[in-house]
């Protein structure tokens, strides 16, 4: 038989290119804070019910609940821990923190002592500490990667109205630079979504288009204009767009939305 | 950090530190080969960026624990080979009730040239008819080359069990593409 197998592995590539994977790595990024807010939604919302049955002194179910909550998070157990203090039966096992002499460090506190040590914006930045990176924030930045890290940083500290000026510069400078289009689409993003700015947000998306026509961003760039006008109210313009849409990328994977914003 | 930080880390022209294990190495060292894999499996392209979150957001969890580094890249087959095939498995639930059109796998060969291209889209349409843990294991043994002993680590089965997979496999392309 043919070999396929060999066939199949020399044929069959993804399209994996940096910037696709920059677009699965925000998205990633997205799912995981989406996550971790559900994580603590539950996590509250047993922490609660635990307090409640706690009130009740010879209610059985409480220290279980204590006991649920702390597989899930470590600071809602000792949150819980200080509001309501369980009573436990004595225990004989050693304890290794204190008979080794030396604190037994809960990786993710030696991490974040790790973090402490970080001082300037761009190290904080890199490392995830957008609040703090935010905090100390200083000097003017003219290259793109300062620009797109600070936009980051604006934007991840929840604060996207600052975060438009360093992308607009980045499209507006730096149009040569092969992330410029993927700061137009960032831009249209905060625009849409976190301002509701549409008209503006159709802009940026136009420009992410116009910066890399047949770019891997140009589908998604397209179907979010075609939402961001139909949010403004162009629908005459949203329409003829989703039909450029359709035209484009007849098995595209934001059919259903353009078809929608669209009115087809 | 978002946009900056991370093109700066997936450039290729960086030079990859193949023992860090922090998520964002690892995403940058492995997820082209996570992506590949799961193209190659789902037969699909519209689900892979989806399947490549869901394993490292899977992988996340458990990189704090991993003492070698080497076992990285075996560990993140095993987790996609577990998304693929729920996803698979959904994908046929989906399309028997009439919810999900049958998959172009046209659109994977669309480089190749025209007798490959044929060869290989009659492969994926036997393929897609097969058990999915066929499928699989059949994948691995002869498209990723992954020998019998990591074909049956990777699919979470024995070695007797890998053979009896991929032999079936086996047989039933043979009879569509030998056609």
């Amino acid at each position: 038989m043919i070999d396929i197998g060999r066939e199949i592995a020399s044929t069959v590539r993804a399209d994996w290119n940096d910037v696709r994977r920059e677009v699965v790595w925000i998205g990633l990024r997205a799912r995981r804070r989406r996550r971790t807010v559900m994580r603590i939604a539950c996590v509250s919302a047993m922490a609660a019910v635990a307090l409640v049955s706690l009130r009740e002194p010879h209610d059985k179910r409480a220290a279980p609940l204590v006991d649920v909550v702390a597989d899930e998070s470590a600071e809602s157990l000792t949150a819980i821990k200080r509001a309501v203090p369980v009573e436990r039966p004595p225990t004989h096992e050693p304890q290794p923190a204190a008979s080794s002499g030396e604190p037994a460090v809960p990786s993710r506190r030696r991490v974040i002592a790790q973090r402490a040590e970080f001082s300037t914006w761009r190290e904080l930045a890199r490392v995830g500490e957008y609040e703090r990176a935010y905090e100390v924030l200083d000097g003017v930045h003219e290259n793109a990667d300062d620009l797109l890290m600070i936009a980051d940083v604006m934007r991840l500290s929840h604060h996207p109205a600052e975060a438009t000026e360093p992308l607009r510069r980045v499209v507006r400078d730096h149009a040569d630079d092969p992330r410029a289009s993927l700061a137009a689409f960032t831009l249209g993003r905060v625009l849409l979504d976190d301002l509701g700015e549409a008209r503006e947000a159709a802009g940026a998306f136009a420009d992410a288009i116009r910066l890399a026509p047949q770019g891997p961003l140009a589908e998604d760039a397209l179907a979010r204009r075609v939402e961001a006008l139909a949010r403004a109210g162009d629908t005459d313009e949203a329409h003829a767009l989703a039909f450029q849409y359709l035209d484009q990328f007849p098995r595209g994977r934001w059919l259903r939305m353009v078809r929608r914003f669209g009115g087809l | 950090m978002g946009h900056a930080r991370t093109l700066r880390l997936v450039r290729d022209d960086e030079t990859v530190d193949a023992t860090a294990t922090d998520l964002v190495s690892v995403f940058r060292n492995y997820s082209r080969y996570v992506a590949s894999i799961a193209l190659r499996l789902l037969g699909r392209d519209d689900d892979v960026d989806d399947v490549v979150q869901e394993v490292f957001l899977i992988a996340m969890r458990g990189l704090d624990s991993v003492r070698d580094p080497a076992a990285i890249r075996g560990w993140l087959a095993t987790i996609t080979v577990r998304v693929a095939r729920r996803k698979m498995r959904r994908r046929r639930l989906w399309a028997f009730v009439g919810l999900d059109a049958a998959p172009d796998h046209a659109r994977l060969v669309v480089d190749a040239a025209q007798d490959k291209a044929v060869l290989i889209v009659r492969a994926y349409s036997a393929l897609e008819h097969m058990p999915v843990d066929d499928k699989i294991a059949w994948m691995f043994r002869y498209v990723e080359g992954e020998p019998l002993e990591s074909v049956a680590k990777i699919c979470g089965c024995s070695l007797a069990t890998a053979k009896r997979r991929i032999a079936r496999a086996q047989a039933a392309l043979a009879l569509e593409v030998d056609e």
